[in-house]
């Protein structure tokens, strides 16, 4: 009897004791935010095409925000070209290494879904901007919602259509056809287009590819399939310059109503010169400098959910939104101007 | 016997002395026309692209066969098409050039580079990017010939280091090239824009050096057997060199080009196009072994790959079908050719 109390007492001992490791206040929190003693920290962000022009103008310096805002050491990875096999090779690679964390530009293929998983799997804290990977078990999305971008460009569709007195019109895109963040923001154009201008349809959708040349052949052969085409959108970052080339070189200027994903500060002038309506701008520097910040918070563990351990219950945000800047004639002028330098 | 068992359309076979039907006559010709178009590439090409106009001519005729059309398929055959020359002669005399998208990346943002952050002269920027070219097929001659390191392996390598390279040099590309500098890709001739010119005489040149200058020839005697074009007293290397060269500069060219017309550099540019040039080349018969090709059947290949994807486009083809299609042609075409040889041996 004796025995079984000592027993059912050290029994109560251990689980008490275990359940106070778990209620520990978030250790990170000894430590101030940027102490030298966390600058070993390594944070990997990895990518498809990761000298993709607008990751250089935009993500880069929103990563070197964070390295030099949290004094910790920041580093680009992926292959510069679109090859899903070297992408997930790298994500491999890089999660094996052990990094502080990683962050997994997705959107790129649900496939990466995987990879994503075999990091979390190793206590790699990984995390996915840009485009998400919803089935992974990634802590966070941080990025664009892309339902929602292509709805907005089917308002600005909408809208610009109207204003040139059009009641019905076609409408072409170029995208890359077969990731999710591109089928859910084509999705988003029909829907908006569907309510709010019924008479302006989809008549195409083409493949981008990352590249100019491929986009404006792919155009060029919309236009010409198409006579009454009306509006062309480009939903990634190479489609606006291959799209505004084709239909230049169609005399089309002006006449085809073009709203199209950023690509560089320099195209927006093709608003200044009439060519392109609306150019959206995502939050990359948003986007990528807190996308640093939650990995340095959840590996740091700075912030605890009902103060489970931070493996137990992850405390990010499922989703985060980064917003979207939409350039328009209206407000071209002042954004080229705060740009300028920029560079 | 065996005449009255051979099912109908099989060929006739008379006795001497006996007189040949007319009718069997005819279907022998016939038939003999058929296996000359599957075996001669050009032919079938001719006859492939004549069916597909005509094809979409029925099919979409308000928007296939139009000028403006017509001008979009032929300037979507510029970039390839100039390739398409000088992997030709690479692939008559038996080796490949992977690198060409990253000197043509390159060799654009260099004459960016040089026409804005130096200010150079159109002509002289323009000059700069072929040159720039030129210089990076200088690289791969050297490693091929000198190094004796295999063609395919020293190009992928080059390929590697050419897009790093690019990137180290120009970051996001040049963009907005401005100074005069889009005059060579942006201006129309004869309702064509001006890099389907450079193409045509680019063409026309080459086609001319391959088949009547004693240089160029010498290509299908390497291509053939290298060891014997050896022992018959041509300097092999320094030929396969100056072919490494030559693809070079016409990469370096089409680059200029591109950045002319699009007035940014991009430092994605030519992405896969490697695989394009050789798929049209290949299609326009020549062979991987060497020894055979005409630039003729590189531009018949190049423009049927064009029309082959504008078709697709304007029918409303699934784009995911239009790789499976592009593919299917592919084995077809080179498929027949290898079928109709075995038959005509046999």
């Amino acid at each position: 009897m004796r025995r079984t109390a000592a027993c059912t007492t050290a029994l109560i001992a251990v689980v008490a004791g275990v359940a106070t490791v778990h209620a520990e206040e978030p250790t990170g929190l000894n430590v101030p935010i940027g102490d030298p003693s966390r600058s070993n920290q390594e944070y990997v962000w990895i990518s498809n095409a990761s000298n993709l022009p607008l990751f250089v103008e935009r993500v880069y310096p929103g990563l070197e925000s964070a390295r030099k805002a949290l004094n910790v050491k920041v580093r680009i990875a992926g292959p510069t070209s679109v090859d899903l096999a070297a992408f997930i090779t790298t994500v491999d690679a890089e999660c094996t290494k052990n990094p502080a964390g990683v962050i997994v530009v997705g959107g790129w293929d649900d496939a990466l879904a995987s990879e994503v998983d075999k990091c979390i799997d190793k206590k790699v804290p990984t995390i996915v901007t840009d485009g998400d990977l919803p089935m992974s078990k990634r802590l966070t999305y941080l990025g664009t919602n892309w339902y929602n971008l292509g709805y907005q460009h089917g308002q600005y569709q909408c809208r610009y259509h109207n204003e040139a007195g059009l009641k019905t019109g076609e409408i072409g895109t170029i995208s890359f056809l077969a990731a999710t963040n591109f089928i859910q923001a084509r999705q988003g154009l029909r829907d908006a287009l569907a309510k709010e201008c019924s008479g302006i349809k989809v008549v195409a959708d083409e493949e981008s590819g990352t590249n100019v040349e491929q986009v404006a052949a792919n155009t060029a052969a919309i236009i010409q399939g198409h006579p009454n085409l009306t509006g062309m959108v480009g939903f990634d970052s190479e489609a606006g310059p291959g799209i505004v080339r084709a239909v230049t070189e169609a005399g089309k200027s002006g006449k085809i109503i073009i709203t199209s994903n950023e690509a560089g500060r320099d195209f927006l002038n093709t608003i200044k010169d009439g060519t392109v309506k609306m150019i959206n701008m995502e939050k990359y520097e948003t986007m990528d400098f807190f996308g640093v910040s939650y990995l340095y918070t959840f590996h740091n563990d700075i912030i605890r959910n009902l103060n489970m351990d931070h493996w137990l219950q992850n405390p990010l945000p499922a989703i985060g939104d980064s917003g979207l800047i939409f350039v328009t004639a209206a407000n071209v002028d002042t954004i080229l101007a705060a740009t300028a330098g920029a560079k | 016997m065996r005449n009255d068992l051979s099912p109908p359309g099989s060929s006739v076979v008379s006795s001497p002395g006996e007189p040949v039907e007319p009718q069997a006559t005819e279907r022998s010709r016939g038939r003999d026309l058929l296996v000359r178009i599957a075996t001669e590439r050009q032919l079938l090409l001719i006859v492939l692209i004549v069916l597909l106009v005509a094809l979409m001519t029925i099919l979409e005729p308000a928007t296939f066969p139009r000028p403006a059309n017509a001008a979009v398929i032929l300037l979507d055959t510029a970039q390839t098409g100039i390739l398409a020359c000088g992997m030709m002669v690479l692939l008559i005399a038996g080796m490949f050039d992977l690198s060409i998208g990253g000197i043509l990346a390159f060799s654009g943002i260099m004459a960016g580079l040089a026409a804005k952050n130096l200010g150079l002269p159109p002509i002289a920027a323009f000059l700069t990017g072929c040159g720039w070219g030129m210089l990076l097929g200088v690289i791969n001659g050297l490693l091929v010939t000198k190094f004796r390191i295999n063609a395919l392996i020293a190009t992928l390598a080059t390929l590697s280091i050419y897009r790093g390279g690019l990137q180290l040099v120009s970051g996001a590309g040049v963009t907005n090239i401005g100074n005069g500098y889009t005059v060579f890709g942006q201006t129309q001739i004869l309702g064509i824009y001006s890099p389907f010119w450079f193409m045509a005489v680019i063409v026309l040149l080459f086609a001319f050096l391959v088949s009547r200058t004693r240089y160029f020839r010498q290509a299908y005697y390497i291509g053939g057997n290298a060891r014997a074009a050896k022992l018959s007293g041509i300097n092999v290397d320094r030929t396969v060199f100056s072919f490494f060269v030559i693809m070079g500069l016409l990469s370096g060219l089409a680059g200029a080009l591109l950045a002319s017309r699009l007035n940014t550099a991009v430092v994605l540019a030519g992405q896969g196009v490697e695989l394009k040039v050789i798929t049209a080349v290949v299609l326009g018969g020549a062979s991987l072994s060497g020894g055979v090709g005409t630039i003729f059947g590189a531009f018949l290949g190049v423009l049927f790959m064009a029309l082959l994807q504008n078709a697709m486009i304007i029918a409303g083809i699934n784009p995911f079908w239009q790789l499976i299609v592009v593919g299917i042609v592919l084995l077809i075409s080179v498929g027949l050719d290898q079928f109709a040889r075995a038959r005509g041996k046999a």
